[in-house]
């Protein structure tokens, strides 16, 4: 079953792993859905924390004991791109976050480097009042 | 920045910080528009804050509080009065209403509007747009042309999408393109996901 790197994902990183590709939806180990999404695989369904997203009603779910990427990234509400002949699957931000911070006013955390190359959360500077601003050398 | 830098330095006693995130991959360009300047400055390479806030152009400035709560959402903010004849937008006004906020807990009227949602198109641009500045800094130049085309299909006027693509694919993002992407997105109405701005009646 293991083989050479099958699949790349982009996420908030780019990472490439083992996998296959059925009927264009690509499927990876069920340890990589939890390091590349953050859900477990449960006899309860998807699950985080304490929540769970039931399963057992998906149809192509698993395939030869890995698990459909694609349906996972749907059912914990990221966007996802896919482009089997790249081989490659982008997978957007939870809708969620975007929602609560436009309509509950709640902020997001979110880790980047900054310019000199170190990993910054934004809840470092939680405590003080932020002036987030965005912008560009374009 | 340097406008920034200078609110920073007011208010960083008062339990303040700027936060500047780059939606950039241009690291050199970055650091040196980022000189004198002592408040974070983070590289946002893949747009992660576009999708995460509904940010549609820059500047887009966020007032963010203590405990994490969205003061004040989007809006365009400068830090300089370069632009303000373009713009009609000036520095003093915002500043002004920044330091009410920080010393008085005093929130302007508009802190209150509600930025409406990316679209299905806009949040598939934006992965369009990921896909291919992933397949540039691979050199798979024909691959990445064909989702930067992708991208601005689904969102032309959205400047994270349009605008950020011309110098990753050779073009000049203060030239002619750009203006033309202007002219187009001033015909449309000036579609922004933020705090509209009331238009100053000057020339």
């Amino acid at each position: 079953m293991k083989g050479d790197p099958e699949i790349t994902i982009l996420t908030n990183s780019v990472t490439s792993i083992a996998g296959h590709w059925d009927e264009g939806d690509p499927f990876v180990d069920e340890a990589e859905i939890k390091a590349v999404l953050g859900w477990e695989i449960k006899p309860e369904g998807l699950c985080k924390d304490d929540a769970c997203i039931p399963v057992h009603h998906e149809q192509s779910f698993k395939h030869q004991e890995r698990y459909n990427l694609h349906t996972v990234a749907r059912l914990t509400g990221r966007p996802t791109l896919i482009s089997q002949e790249l081989k490659t699957i982008t997978i957007g931000q939870p809708a969620g976050l975007r929602s609560s911070a436009l309509k509950d006013k709640i902020a997001p955390d979110f880790v980047l480097p900054d310019i000199g190359g170190v990993d910054r959360a934004f809840s470092d500077w939680a405590g003080k009042k932020r002036l987030l601003v965005a912008f560009s050398s374009w | 920045m340097p406008g920034w830098q200078e609110l920073h330095e007011e208010l960083q006693e008062e339990g303040f910080t700027v936060i500047a995130v780059a939606i950039d991959e241009n690291l050199d360009s970055i650091i040196e528009l980022a000189t004198g300047v002592t408040y974070p400055v983070l590289m946002d390479k893949d747009h992660i804050l576009t999708e995460l806030f509904a940010i549609s152009n820059v500047p887009s400035v966020i007032w963010i509080d203590e405990d994490g709560k969205i003061s004040r959402p989007a809006a365009s903010e400068f830090g300089t009065d370069t632009f303000s004849e373009i713009t009609g937008i000036s520095r003093e006004a915002h500043m002004q209403q920044v330091r009410e906020w920080v010393r008085d807990e005093t929130l302007p009227e508009d802190a209150s509007f509600v930025v409406h949602d990316l679209s299905d198109e806009e949040i598939q641009a934006r992965l369009h747009f990921r896909l291919a500045a992933h397949l540039r800094r691979n050199n798979m130049i024909a691959e990445s042309e064909k989702h930067f085309d992708n991208a601005i299909k689904l969102a032309p006027l959205d400047f994270t999408i349009s605008r950020a693509s011309m110098p990753l694919r050779g073009g000049d993002p203060f030239g002619e393109e750009f203006f033309e992407l202007y002219q187009k997105y001033q015909d449309a109405g000036s579609p922004f996901h933020g705090i509209p701005r009331k238009r100053q009646t000057s020339k």
